[in-house]
């Protein structure tokens, strides 16, 4: 519904600013069409042409002003809206902001995935069928399932239709608008509230959504425990499982991250185990520090140490992002540059590795280097040259970075060739498999192993499940590169660990104590393993290569297989890719060793990585030299803690570690946060604590008149200015509550009421934070009716670290918050009024970055590399199909833009534009923000 | 139990509660910490200021029992005390959120300053002027002319006292110095607040603390400040320069205690972390750990008779002396704090502290209580009596609890304090009349009429406490010339110590009088009383409203068993107190047609009204039982089982009670 006034100003003043803007979007997908035929057909396709229209696409980016022709400016931007079904602007706000919500279309896809996965199980199985019946009957019955369905087609079809916007698009607004009856529907038989025409609090909504997501994921995760092992795909042997994922899945690509442990039966699988890990728990933190810190501590060329950390951290999503948008075109020179950036970490590696003696990892990075500088040189050239050389044989001989770039670029070529498709896709997931590799050969070297010694069965299982779905995930939605992940990962490892250095004989133990056993390993092995895998390496080294060869083969197989479910093409690209990829990853691991260095060395020790230590020391390795293995398995162990005992205080340094994904839905994994209570007695002192979770944060927007007299006090420190500020606010409401006067506290040391003090503390923090303003109140109005507090709220575009452990002024920026959407409501009562939404397009940074930056100014890869990163930390591999993680198309073309979503309307506007309206120059908001949308900020990227 | 949180005190005039402390006549030693000392070097006495409400005198020449004199008059925790006019008087300030002045020499109390609105915290104290402030969560400092107070008579007895303002947050510790040029204040505010008290007028505000300052030194002249924080640190003020000009970190935990020498140039501190440093002020690297003690230590006091040494008072209820003499040359260098050995590990004296009741237990006949305390010593009370009843020794406190429970319900009509460390109950107007108990069940046997009359336990109570209240008698006087009342209860069932202070105080707030049960006769008593006895407790023990019983309804039906098609569905109603056995009897007679009436009522009244039918009570009610059970949730009911502990062990649930009947 909309309230005439407040609707009115609004467009007439902002279309015009519509027609700047879009003009663009409309030619370059007129381009686009010129372009193969369907979009919607298959994912290749789309990307191609997004490919293709790449290089238009990002000039109009480039500059803003350029393109501006009047003539279509009736033409609605590609943005698909949804349909106001009759006061439902509530529900319609909360959507829109939910599928701009970084990861969490990711999350909902996976979800879908295991719901598919089990129906389809059940559909499959007829045998059994009497057994299960009930099964599927629940599951049928499941309203949240529903919802959940529901909403993943809505979001679907919103993808669809902005593919499609260049057809469909219209002056009318509802060419692009959706109906999100289905939705709604759901929603009334879930929760009787919300049935009839009457407007709802949209906060209320959000949290009944997500409740119902979470529902949905529990309920799941119950049937998948009670399905029989024969219905789990592992029982079928090893490459089935796979297979049955893949079929499972259908078109979501992944399949089931929370899928029972036992299931992975296949070397394969545990194989992958670690790349996954790290993929998903590793990012977010233990990367991030590094990177950090990798970057203060100097190496000798900055560009270099970027490159590594790129290749490293950002894992698979980094280059899937890299693939998405360069979908089309290789040749761009950004896209170059940044290819180059990861290919040159990867031969820096496998350089350092090879050409390495057990000496000093410092020396490795000294040398890595070195040849990053020359690889660095022209990168592109090297690459297109490369040939299929890229085999074992080289891997082993490797000692040149040419070399390494041959074999990254053999994989990109020979994808080419067999395929005959010249994609950038192809390359770029060239690329991606090869920082892939890098990064999980990392990675998994030193998580692996420390995983699996901190927590003996558990993480085995744990890692095992999700590799499984990562590996489906990659497989299906990113065609090749992410299988060659995997895969490279777990060779890597291998042939890493041979070398002398404790930690990767740390990691090959794990490792090839996975591959031996198709069960978990315990605890107790991996452990014996790693104090003798001191001494022997060598054989062990050949062992493991012997292995590896035969997880190739595997691979090889299995992959094909899953191709088979998807365009084969690609798969057969991937298998070979999966071949040439062993060579490379086994050099990966030194420069995981090398970050740890830095984490160790540089000055500024991050919060993790005191942690680590400090967690790390009550493990009492025998090793522990203060190796940087130590570190990353400190590190691990943090993650690991996090993990097991959410609800035990965290550290400090934890805050951004999040646990991996797969025991844990998706809601509770972005949105969930904790914070702590602590009352403290003034009499003995002695602190109660106690950590609630929390899904927003509500903020009381007028602090409850304090007891304090205002007797002139010369000194009251000028807290005037600025009241409305939302820090403050929430300052505020985070401020220590003194329980005293006639409420006093009873304290059960001193058996009495005595005076305490009693502060809130932000445990953990979520990726996504929502903060939701506690507009209604109902002492505030006169008449016992709950009234809006219309007061002007300094909304800033991000908020510092709220976490009370870190110095006040915290440098960290990951423990910083960027507002990428808000809900408003324009009105006077909670039932009345109107709510839109308004959502910042997040640039996936890969992109834009690579194509501001050039090639040559691989200073600012670290920045994209970071931004991607990020992407990875929240969890969401990026695939290039169909934007299942973001909206596709207005992503790449209103990125960093922010979005008006008023229900059948959408409306551009330019970061600058929307501060504007934040701040209520030059027009406002429609409406007051009333919902606040944060998310954790991307460090590097700067607003 | 004790509910977590205050309610919110209304407006106006708070309800008022009578509170009574179960005890010994005369308790000898501290139940619970220690708050304050002082010491009187001309007598060689020691003052201590207990958690448990008692000033303790301690005689310290007396090596075996050190015991002189308790102060008794304050009604919760004393939280400082100081020693003035050269050891006559004692002032002291109580969370009962009152300041008294005492004859320290006979330690009776002579005036109480009621100008404070929260507990009392801290006290300072100007020698030269004889001037003492007094500070509390109130956020208020009065000061007070010492020389006006002891002057206080009864008929004299207004003082005039200057108040100094501009502290926002409650007072933890206050200051001053000897001349009286200089008060300050420490607070949860984290700053200090200096004036001067001679104008009231702010000085400064000194920031630098993190945490409430709970322990502030001012040296002779005024320019220095010393000042300990639950930051852990202590801080060097420079008054002139109006900042802070050092900061000792020697302990781990919140500073509580600060002492220091005649020259400013040692100070001694402790804490919550119980260690006791000795730090030179001016050279804070050369410090001394002092000792250690097993609590957290509240507060130190140097003296120096014979030679230097340091009383330290803990959360613990033993007072030590430590010696100190070689203090000076043992102070040395070095900021590592860990493994230091203390200077000394024996005290040279120990005053012996009792132990303080840290858990009780009220058993379900809601008279006994079971209390365990910091010797794990397990003991059981009775409350009707205030009388401890039995010393169980060191056994198993859940163990004792379980053995001791029995199947009768008793509503809630008193609550348990432990604060002082005493078992401290308080009687409230809104549950002091819940419960009932039959007159047999009180031990006081049958009435001469054979009958056994259900008596309610708080109005006995409250009775037996105010039993000397004259005005109890007069009224009771009147009414049985009138002849309404047939008893005379002037002589209570049972009767409390004579030494039980009754205490009636604002609910959650402040005492407004403390006598002792015997002395409720006295002059001055009489008239304190007449004001203070609240309303709820004369309607009942002066005029002789009896409460109202409380009335419980129940249905009365057939079992299943029997047959018998219920004809209606009778709510009944009866007292609460109500034996099955007279239910069982109206069955026979009513329901069953024994009777010649049917009855859809049971006896209405509560069993003290006895009706006529009730005489022949002993043969019907055996005729009875045996034609006829009660059942209730398919369990026969035993005839001495009351209605609402049949309601409550069997029946269980909300909703009205049913019972069925079935004849035998």
């Amino acid at each position: 519904m909309v309230i005439a006034d407040a609707e009115s100003p609004g467009p007439l003043r902002k279309r015009p600013r519509l027609s700047l803007r879009f003009p663009k979007a409309v030619t370059s997908q007129k381009d686009r069409l010129s372009g193969p035929g369907k979009k919607d057909e298959s994912q290749k396709e789309t990307r191609e042409l997004s490919g293709e229209t790449e290089e238009v696409q990002e000039l109009s980016m480039n500059d803003d002003i350029g393109y501006n022709s009047e003539k279509e400016e009736k033409v609605v931007p590609a943005v698909s809206s949804l349909e106001n079904l009759g006061n439902t602007c509530f529900l319609n706000s909360v959507l829109q902001v939910l599928r701009y919500t970084p990861g969490f279309l990711d999350g909902l896809d996976d979800l879908h995935g295991e719901i598919l996965f089990v129906e389809k199980w059940q559909k499959q199985d007829t045998a059994s069928k009497e057994l299960h019946e009930d099964l599927s009957y629940e599951l049928s019955q499941s309203q949240t399932c529903d919802m959940m369905k529901h909403l993943h087609k809505l979001y679907k079809f919103m993808d669809r239709r902005e593919v499609r916007h260049s057809e469909v698009a219209s002056s009318d607004v509802m060419s692009m608008a959706l109906k999100p009856d289905k939705i709604l529907n759901t929603l009334r038989e879930l929760n009787p509230m919300f049935e009839g025409n009457l407007q709802h609090d949209a906060q209320e909504l959000l949290r009944c959504m997500l409740c119902y997501l979470q529902d949905a994921f529990k309920e799941i995760k119950k049937i998948k425990s009670r399905l029989p092992p024969s219905a789990l795909p592992q029982s079928k042997g090893p490459l089935n499982p796979i297979m049955q994922k893949f079929l499972s899945n259908g078109k979501s690509e992944r399949n089931d991250l929370k899928q029972d442990v036992p299931n992975h039966v296949s070397i394969k699988k545990e194989v992958q185990l670690p790349a996954v890990e790290v993929a998903k728990s590793f990012p977010k933190t233990d990367f991030l520090d590094e990177i950090e810190k990798s970057e203060s501590a100097k190496t000798a060329s900055s560009e270099e140490t970027m490159d590594v950390a790129e290749a490293d951290i950002p894992d698979f999503t980094v280059k899937v992002g890299v693939n998405k948008d360069q979908d089309a075109d290789l040749d761009t020179d950004s896209k170059q540059g940044v290819v180059k950036g990861n290919i040159s970490a990867v031969p820096k590696r496998l350089r350092s590795k090879r050409t390495q003696p057990p000496s000093s990892v410092k020396k490795t990075r000294e040398k890595m280097s070195e040849k990053l500088d020359e690889t660095d040189g022209d990168p592109l050239l090297r690459r297109r040259k490369g040939g299929r050389k890229s085999t074992e044989k080289d891997a082993a001989d490797d000692k040149s970075q040419i070399k390494t770039e041959k074999d990254a670029t053999s994989n990109s070529s020979a994808r080419c060739k067999s395929k005959g498709l010249t994609n950038g896709s192809a390359n770029g997931e060239v690329k991606c498999e090869e920082d892939q590799p890098d990064s999980c050969g990392t990675k998994c070297s030193s998580q692996p192993s420390i995983l699996s010694m901190l927590t003996g069965e558990k993480p085995c299982k744990r890692l095992g499940m999700r590799g499984a779905s990562m590996k489906n995930n990659q497989n299906n939605s990113s065609c090749n590169g992410p299988v060659g992940d995997n895969r490279l990962e777990k060779t890597s490892p291998d042939i890493h660990l041979s070398k002398e250095s404790l930690a990767k004989s740390k990691k090959r133990k794990v490792l090839t104590a996975f591959g031996e056993r198709t069960q978990p390993v315990d605890a107790s092995n991996v452990t014996s393993s790693i104090n003798n895998s001191n001494s022997p390496p060598s054989k062990e080294r050949t062992k493991s290569q012997k292995e590896q060869v035969n997880k190739v083969d595997i691979k090889q197989e299995v992959s094909e297989k899953d191709s088979s479910h998807l365009s084969s093409e690609f798969q057969k690209m991937k298998c070979e890719n999966v071949a040439n990829s062993p060579d490379k990853h086994k050099r990966q691991p030194l420069l995981k060793l090398e970050k740890c260095d830095h984490v160790c060395d540089s000055p500024k020790k991050s919060v993790n990585a005191e942690y680590a230590e400090q967690t790390l020391s009550p493990m009492k390795m025998s090793n522990s030299s203060k190796s940087t293995v130590m570190v990353g398995n400190a590190k691990h162990k943090l993650d690991f803690s996090h993990d097991k005992s959410r609800c035990v205080t965290t550290p400090p340094g934890k805050l951004c570690v999040k646990p991996p994904l797969s025991k844990v839905d998706f809601v509770e994994n972005l949105f969930m946060g904790k914070m702590m209570l602590r009352t403290k007695c003034l009499e003995c002192e002695f602190s109660r604590e106690r950590i609630e979770e929390f899904h927003d944060i509500s903020v009381p927007l007028k602090k409850e008149k304090g007891d304090n007299d205002d007797d002139e006090d010369e000194d009251m420190d000028s807290d005037e200015e600025d009241n409305s500020c939302l820090k403050k606010m929430m300052d505020a409401f985070a401020e220590v509550e003194r329980l005293r006067d006639e409420n006093k506290y009873y304290c059960d040391n001193c058996i009495r009421h005595v005076e305490a003090e009693r502060s809130l503390h932000y445990e953990v923090l979520p990726d996504v934070l929502s903060l939701h303003l506690k507009r209604f109140s109902a002492s505030s109005g006169l008449y016992g009716y709950v009234s809006k507090i219309n007061d002007h709220v300094t909304i800033p575009l991000s908020l510092p670290c709220l976490r009370y452990k870190c110095p006040s002024p915290c440098s960290r920026p990951d423990h910083r918050y960027m507002l990428y959407g808000l809900v408003t409501h324009a009105g006077v009562t909670m039932t009345s009024g109107h709510y839109l939404s308004y959502v910042r397009v997040l640039g996936n940074g890969q992109p834009k970055l690579g194509a501001s930056d050039s090639p040559s100014s691989c200073k600012d890869n670290n920045l994209s590399s970071r931004s991607g990163f990020f992407r990875s930390a929240l969890g969401e591999n990026k695939r290039s199909g169909l934007g299942t993680k973001y909206p596709s198309v207005p992503k790449q073309m209103y990125e960093e833009q922010w979005l008006e979503c008023d229900d059948e309307t959408i409306r551009m506007y330019s970061k600058q534009e929307f501060c504007n309206l934040l701040k209520g120059e030059g027009g406002s908001l429609l409406g007051t923000p009333y919902v606040l949308f944060y998310h954790r900020v991307i460090p590097g990227v700067h607003w | 139990m004790a509910s977590h949180h205050r309610s919110s005190g209304g407006q106006g005039k708070k309800k008022v509660q009578v509170s009574f402390v179960i005890r010994d006549e005369v308790e000898r030693h501290h139940r619970s910490g220690v708050n304050a000392l002082q010491f009187d070097p001309v007598f060689n006495r020691l003052y201590s200021a207990g958690r448990d409400s008692i000033i303790r005198i301690w005689n310290t020449r007396a090596n075996k029992d050190p015991y002189v004199l308790s102060m008794e008059h304050h009604t919760d925790w004393v939280n400082d005390i100081v020693l003035c006019c050269g050891g006559r008087t004692l002032i002291s300030a109580s969370s009962d959120t009152t300041v008294k002045v005492w004859n320290a020499h006979k330690g009776f109390c002579m005036s109480t300053l009621r100008t404070h609105k929260d507990y009392v915290k801290a006290l300072a104290y100007a020698k030269e002027k004889e001037q003492v402030a007094s500070a509390g969560l109130d956020r208020s400092i009065f000061l007070w002319d010492v020389n006006t107070l002891t002057a206080l008579t009864a008929s004299n007895n207004t003082v005039t006292t200057s108040s100094l303002n501009g502290n926002k947050d409650s007072i933890y510790s206050l200051a001053m110095n000897p001349p009286g040029t200089v008060i300050v204040s420490g607070s949860t505010e984290k700053v200090l607040r200096v004036w001067d008290p001679r104008t009231c007028q702010k000085l400064m505000k000194l920031k630098g603390h993190t945490d409430n300052v709970k322990a502030l030194v001012l040296n002779r002249d005024g320019t220095q400040c010393l000042s300990g924080s639950s930051d852990g640190t202590i801080r060097l003020w420079s008054l002139g320069q109006q900042r802070c000009v050092a900061t000792f970190r020697v302990h781990d935990e919140g500073v509580w205690a600060l002492q220091t020498n005649e020259s400013f140039s040692i100070v001694y501190s402790a804490g919550r972390d119980k260690r006791v440093w000795a730090t030179d002020v001016r050279n804070p690297e050369y410090r001394a750990l002092v000792c250690e003690e097993s609590a957290p230590i509240l507060k130190l006091e140097l003296t120096h008779t014979d030679q230097p040494s340091l009383w330290i008072a803990t959360t613990d209820s033993c007072i030590k002396c430590w010696p100190l003499q070689k203090i000076s040359t043992k102070l040395s260098g070095g900021y590592d704090n860990e493994g230091l050995a203390p200077m000394y590990t024996q005290p040279d004296f120990t005053i012996k502290g009792g132990p303080s009741i840290r858990q009780y237990f009220v058993l379900n006949d809601k008279r006994h209580i079971l209390t365990k305390d910091t010797e794990n010593n397990v003991a059981l009370w009775d409350v009707l009596t205030a009388r401890k009843m039995e010393e169980l020794g060191k056994i198993d406190f859940e163990e004792e609890i379980k053995k001791r429970f029995k199947t009768v319900f008793v509503p809630n009509w008193f609550s348990v304090d432990l604060k002082t460390g005493l078992l401290t109950i308080h009687l409230d107007e809104s549950d002091c009349f819940a419960a009932w108990m039959s007159s047999r069940e009180l031990g006081a046997g049958l009435t001469p009429e054979g009958t056994d009359p259900k008596l309610n336990i708080g109005q006995e109570l409250l009775q037996a406490l105010l039993e000397h209240w004259p005005k109890t008698h007069v009224y009771d006087n009147q009414e049985s010339m009138n002849g309404i009342m047939e008893k005379s209860p002037s002589t209570p069932l049972f009767q409390v110590p004579g030494h039980t202070p009754v205490i009636f105080c604002e609910i959650g707030g402040r005492t407004l009088f403390r006598l002792l049960c015997r002395d409720a006769a006295g002059e001055t008593e009489q008239m304190l009383l007449n004001e203070t006895v609240p309303s709820w407790v004369v309607d009942v023990i002066v005029h002789r409203n009896a409460p109202k019983s409380n009335k419980i309804p129940f249905f009365l039906q057939p079992h299943p068993s029997t047959g018998i098609k219920t004809i209606k569905k009778d709510r009944l109603s009866a007292s609460d107190m109500i034996q099955v056995r007279k239910v069982i009897e109206h069955v026979y007679e009513k329901v069953l047609g024994q009777g010649s009436e049917n009855g859809s009522q049971t006896n209405s009244a509560s069993g003290e009204r006895a009706e006529p039918v009730e005489k022949e009570e002993p043969d019907l009610s055996s005729v009875a039982a045996e034609k006829v059970e009660l059942i209730c949730n398919e369990q026969i009911l035993d005839s001495s089982m009351d209605l609402r502990t049949v309601k409550h062990f069997y029946w269980k649930q909300t909703g009205d009670l049913t019972l069925h009947y079935r004849p035998l």
